[in-house]
C-alpha cells in the first residue's frame, strides 16, 4: 500500500535527521527523562506519608504519568507536528502539505519529529514495566492502551489547533488546551467533582487518554475496552471531518494584521 | 491545446486594522475593525501546453494568490480555473500528480540530509514505482548535473546546487505543468545561467509548461517566450515577449562620458536626459521620432569633448516599469 | 531609565493586541491550581502539608503558579538572543541589555501573570474561599513578589550567559525549570520534601522566588516578611554582580570570535 511507503519513508528519514545529530537526540532524550523523574520525586514525597489519596496508591499515579510520557512520547516522536497544526495554518505552512497527493493531515503529523520524545517513549516503558507485573494482559494493555491513548491526545490537540482556519493566529488559545490535557492526563479521574468528570470522560474526552488505561489495569473490564475504541474512533474522525472543512478557509498566510 | 485556463478569478481577503497606541489597542480588543482587500480582480488568462510564460507584478499584487489558487492551495471567491481539465480545488489531488513547484524562498529538501534522502520521500509520496524511479531519477540527475553532491547534506550545499536539486524533487513525478516562484533569487550570475539554461533544455525535450514568476527581468528574457503582467490584482498585458520588446526596443540608450563639463544637456525633438550625473549623461532616444544615426551626430557635435559612448537597448525592467506606470 | 520604561509599555501593549490571549494566558494557571485543590483537598480529607489549612495550601498554588508565569522563561527568551546574534545590535546602544531584558520580561508576562492570578482568584473563592490576607500587607507583598521575580530574572539571566560558550542552551533551561519544580516550591510547599532536602531547599535562591513569596501572601507575618527580605537582598546583590560580570566576560568572548 501506498501509504505504507510512506510513512516508512517518513519514520526512516526522521530517523536519519535524529542520527544526522547523535549528540543533540541523546542528549534531549536523556534530559527529557531527568525532567520525568522529577515528577515522580513529587509523587514518592507526596507518598512519603500518606498511602493512598480516594483509593489511588503511589503505583496508580506512577502509571498514570507512565501512560502519560509513553502516549506524549509516541506522538512527539512519530507525530512530531501534533501540536503544531494551528501554526502551520497561521503561517501558511500548510501550501507544502495541500500541493502533495497524500492525506493532509496525516502528512502533517509524520513529517517530523522530536527527538526528545523518544526520552519519553523510553521512560514511559521502564516506569510501567517497573512498576506493574509483566503478565500478558498488561503488556496489551500498554502497548494497544498507550496507543489509543496517543491517537486521541493527538487528535485533540490537532483539533484545537484546526480552529486557527477560523480563529487565525490563537496559539494562547492553543496552549492553554494544550495544557490541559498535560495536567488531566496526569491525575486520576477520582479526585474531580461529576461535572468535570462528565466534561473530560464524554466532552473533551482527556480521561480516555490516561485514566482509563489504569482502570484497566486496576481492574479489568470489557466496557472500558469499548469505550476506549469508540472514544478513539470518534476523536480521530471527528478531528479528520473539521479538518476537511477548514482547508475551504485557509487563507495562506494571507491574512494580515495591518496597522493605520 | 489550453492546458490552463483562467476566467474572470476573484479573491477577496478579510484584514484586521489597529488603530496606534494604548487606546487604539483597547479599541481593537472590542471592536477590531476589518476590511476587504481584493487580492485578484476579474483575472482571464489562457496558457498552452509547452509555453513557456512569465508571471509578474510588483510585491502584492496578486501573483503568489493566483498561483495558490492554479494549485488549488487558495480557494477562489468567484471564477473558474481548469488545469488540464482539472478543477484545481476539487481535484486538488489529482492535480497535484500533474504538477511540479518550486518556490525558491521556501525549501522542499530536508535541510539536514542529502537530496537523495529527499526524492526517496517524494517517491513514496507519488507512489512511483521503485524502477520507474530509479531510472527517472538518473536521467534527471545527469540533466541538472546534481551527480557530486546527491549525497552531501543540503545544508552543506551551495544555493546554485541546491536550487538544480530543487528542480529535480519538483520532477520526479513527471509533472506537465511547472510552477517556478522566484526560483533564482539570491543566486550568482553563474549559477542563475546554469539553472535557466537546465530549465530551458528540460522544456525542449518534454514539452513542460513552464508558469514563471520573478523579480530578475534577465529570468523573464532567457526563459519565457510569453509575459503576463498584473498589477493590483488585474491583468494590465498579455503578450509575446517579443511584441514587448518590439514596441519598447524602439527607444535605445545612449550613454556618453564627457572629458569635462562645459553645457547643459542637449534638447531636440525625441531626444530625453534620463540620467545626468556631472561628467556622465545618458540620453533616451524615441527611434520613431529621431533616428538613431541623427540623433549620435547631433550628440556628437554638441558635446565636443566625448571620451567614451555607449548605446544600449532599454531594459524590460524599465519597460515593465513602464507598464505599471500607465495602468 | 525612559529607554526601559518605554520597551516594558511597549510589551505590554503587544499582549493587548491578543485579546484572547490576554484572558487565556492565565488559563494554565487555573487548570494546574483547580487539579491540585481537587489533589490537595483529598489528601486534607485524611492528612496535612506543613503548618498550612487547605484554604491556605490552595491560594499558596495559585500564587505559585502566578509567580512563576510573572517570572517567565528568562532562561530560554535571553540564551536565544545570545546565540542568534540579536544581542549584538544592543551592544552598541546607550542601554544596559540586562535591564533591557529586564523590562522587556516584566512587559511580556504582566498581564498573563495578572490574569491568571484574577481568573485563578475567583474560581478559589468559589470552591473554598478567600485568600487569608489583610489589605495593609498588600504593598510589603507586592515589593516581596517584584523582588522575588527579579531574583528568577537575574539567576536566569546568569544562567543564560552560558549560551556564550556552549551550543545549545535549552539542557540549562530544562534543569532550571526542573529545579524550581523540586526547590523552588512551586506546585507544592517545600514542606512536603523530606527533612535533609528541604533544609538544603530552603536555603536557595528559588526558595525566595516562589516559596516564601508565596507562604508570606496566605501565613503573612512581619518576621516572616524581614526574612524573606534580607534574604532577597543577599541573593539580588551576589546574582547581579555575577550577572554583570558573566555578561562582560561573555561579550569579550564574543568579539574574540569576531561576533
Amino acid at each position: 500500500m501506498g501509504y505504507l511507503r510512506f510513512i516508512k519513508t517518513y519514520v526512516l528519514l526522521n530517523i536519519s535527521t535524529a542520527m544526522e545529530y547523535r549528540l543533540n537526540f541523546f542528549l534531549q532524550s536523556f534530559f527529557m527523562i531527568l525532567n520525568n523523574v522529577a515528577f515522580i520525586l513529587f509523587w514518592y514525597f507526596l507518598f512519603g506519608t500518606l498511602d493512598s489519596i480516594n483509593g489511588w496508591g503511589l503505583q496508580d499515579f506512577v502509571g498514570l504519568f507512565g501512560f502519560a510520557a509513553l502516549s506524549f512520547g509516541i506522538n512527539a516522536f512519530f507525530f512530531g507536528n501534533w501540536t503544531r497544526v494551528g501554526e502551520i495554518i497561521v503561517n501558511g505552512e500548510l501550501d507544502f502539505y495541500l500541493s502533495l497527493p497524500k492525506d493532509e493531515l496525516s502528512h502533517i503529523l509524520v513529517s517530523k519529529s522530536s527527538f526528545s520524545g523518544f526520552g519519553d517513549m523510553i521512560f514511559g516503558i521502564v516506569i510501567l514495566l517497573l512498576f506493574y507485573p509483566i503478565t500478558l494482559t498488561n503488556v496489551l494493555i500498554f502497548v494497544l492502551g498507550s496507543l489509543a491513548g496517543a491517537l486521541i491526545w493527538a487528535h485533540l490537540l490537532v483539533f484545537a489547533g484546526t480552529l486557527s482556519f477560523w480563529l487565525g493566529e490563537s496559539s494562547g488559545f492553543f496552549q492553554s488546551l494544550s495544557h490541559l490535557t498535560h495536567v488531566f492526563t496526569s491525575y486520576p479521574s477520582e479526585l474531580f467533582p461529576a461535572i468535570i468528570k462528565m466534561v473530560f470522560f464524554f466532552i473533551f474526552p482527556v480521561f480516555f487518554i490516561t485514566n482509563v488505561n489504569v482502570f484497566l489495569l486496576r481492574d479489568f473490564q470489557w466496557i472500558w475496552v469499548v469505550g476506549l475504541v469508540i472514544v478513539t474512533f470518534l476523536v480521530v474522525a471527528l478531528t479528520r471531518f473539521v479538518f476537511k472543512r477548514g482547508i475551504r478557509r485557509y487563507e495562506s498566510g494571507n491574512l494580515v494584521t495591518s496597522r493605520i | 491545446m489550453a492546458i490552463i485556463e483562467v476566467k474572470h478569478l476573484t479573491k477577496t481577503f478579510q484584514t484586521k486594522q489597529k488603530q496606534s497606541g494604548f487606546l487604539g489597542s483597547l479599541q481593537s480588543l472590542f471592536h477590531p475593525q476589518r476590511k476587504t482587500v481584493e487580492a485578484v480582480r476579474d483575472l482571464n488568462f489562457t496558457i498552452q501546453k509547452g509555453e513557456r510564460v512569465a508571471f509578474i507584478g510588483p510585491n502584492g499584487a496578486g501573483k503568489s494568490t493566483t498561483l495558490k489558487m492554479l494549485t488549488g492551495i487558495l480557494y477562489p471567491t468567484s471564477g473558474d480555473i481548469s488545469l488540464l481539465g482539472y478543477t484545481p480545488q476539487r481535484d486538488r489531488k489529482k492535480l497535484s500528480y500533474e504538477l511540479g513547484t518550486v518556490f525558491g524562498q521556501k525549501s522542499q529538501l530536508w535541510y539536514h540530509l542529502p537530496p537523495m534522502d529527499t526524492y526517496d520521500l517524494f517517491a513514496a509520496i507519488f507512489d512511483i514505482d521503485k524502477n520507474v524511479y530509479a531510472k527517472r531519477l538518473q536521467k534527471l540527475i545527469k540533466q541538472f548535473d546534481i551527480q557530486d553532491f546527491i549525497h552531501t547534506p543540503v545544508r552543506k550545499l551551495s544555493l546554485g546546487q541546491r536550487m538544480r536539486c530543487e528542480l529535480v524533487a519538483a520532477l520526479l513525478h513527471q509533472p506537465k505543468i511547472l510552477l517556478l516562484d522566484e526560483p533564482t533569487i539570491g543566486l550568482d550570475i553563474l549559477s542563475k545561467k546554469a539553472l535557466r539554461n537546465a530549465i530551458l533544455e528540460f522544456n525542449k525535450k518534454e514539452k513542460t509548461t513552464i508558469l514563471l514568476t520573478s523579480h530578475d527581468v534577465d529570468d523573464i528574457e532567457n526563459v519565457c517566450e510569453r509575459i503576463i503582467i498584473i498589477n493590483q490584482g488585474q491583468l494590465v498585458y498579455d503578450k509575446p515577449l517579443d511584441d514587448l520588446k518590439s514596441v519598447y526596443l524602439q527607444k535605445k540608450i545612449i550613454k556618453l562620458q564627457l572629458e569635462e563639463r562645459t553645457k547643459k544637456p542637449l534638447k531636440r525633438k525625441g531626444i530625453r536626459v534620463v540620467a545626468d550625473t556631472d561628467l556622465t549623461i545618458s540620453y533616451e532616444v524615441d527611434t520613431t521620432r529621431q533616428p538613431l544615426q541623427d540623433a549620435i551626430k547631433q550628440l556628437l557635435s554638441y558635446h565636443l569633448n566625448i571620451l567614451d559612448i555607449t548605446i544600449q537597448e532599454v531594459s524590460v525592467e524599465e519597460i515593465i516599469e513602464e507598464i505599471y506606470k500607465q495602468k | 531609565m525612559n529607554a526601559y520604561l518605554a520597551l516594558f509599555k511597549v510589551n505590554l501593549l503587544e499582549r493587548l493586541q491578543y485579546k484572547w490571549d490576554l484572558f487565556l494566558g492565565g488559563f494554565g494557571t487555573v487548570v494546574y491550581t483547580f487539579a491540585l485543590f481537587h489533589l490537595w483537598k483529598a489528601i486534607y480529607s485524611q492528612s496535612t502539608i506543613g503548618t498550612f489549612t487547605l484554604l491556605a495550601l490552595s491560594w499558596y498554588t495559585l500564587i505559585g503558579q502566578v509567580l512563576r508565569s510573572a517570572g517567565g522563561r528568562p532562561v530560554n527568551d535571553i540564551s536565544e538572543q545570545i546565540q542568534n546574534g540579536t544581542i549584538v545590535s544592543f551592544l552598541n546602544k546607550p542601554v544596559q541589555f540586562l535591564y533591557l531584558q529586564a523590562s522587556t520580561q516584566y512587559g511580556k508576562r504582566l498581564f498573563q501573570a495578572l490574569s491568571g492570578f484574577l481568573l485563578g482568584g475567583v474560581m478559589l473563592s468559589f470552591l473554598i474561599g478567600f485568600i487569608p490576607l489583610q489589605l495593609i500587607h498588600l504593598l510589603p507583598l507586592l515589593l516581596i513578589f517584584f523582588l522575588g521575580t527579579y531574583i528568577n530574572f537575574i539567576l536566569g539571566f546568569s544562567l543564560a550567559t552560558f549560551a556564550f560558550w556552549i551550543e545549545d542552551a535549552r539542557p540549562i533551561h530544562w534543569i532550571y525549570d526542573k529545579v524550581i519544580f523540586i526547590f523552588g516550591g512551586f506546585l507544592f510547599p517545600l514542606d512536603i520534601l523530606p527533612a535533609g532536602l528541604q533544609a538544603i531547599s530552603s536555603k536557595l535562591p528559588m526558595a525566595y522566588f516562589v516559596y516564601y513569596p508565596a507562604k508570606l501572601a496566605v501565613q503573612f507575618s512581619w518576621p516572616l516578611f524581614w526574612q524573606i527580605i534580607g534574604g532577597q537582598a543577599i541573593y539580588i546583590l551576589v546574582l547581579t554582580l555575577l550577572a554583570h560580570y558573566l555578561l562582560r566576560r561573555g561579550t569579550k568572548n564574543l568579539s574574540v570570535n569576531g561576533g
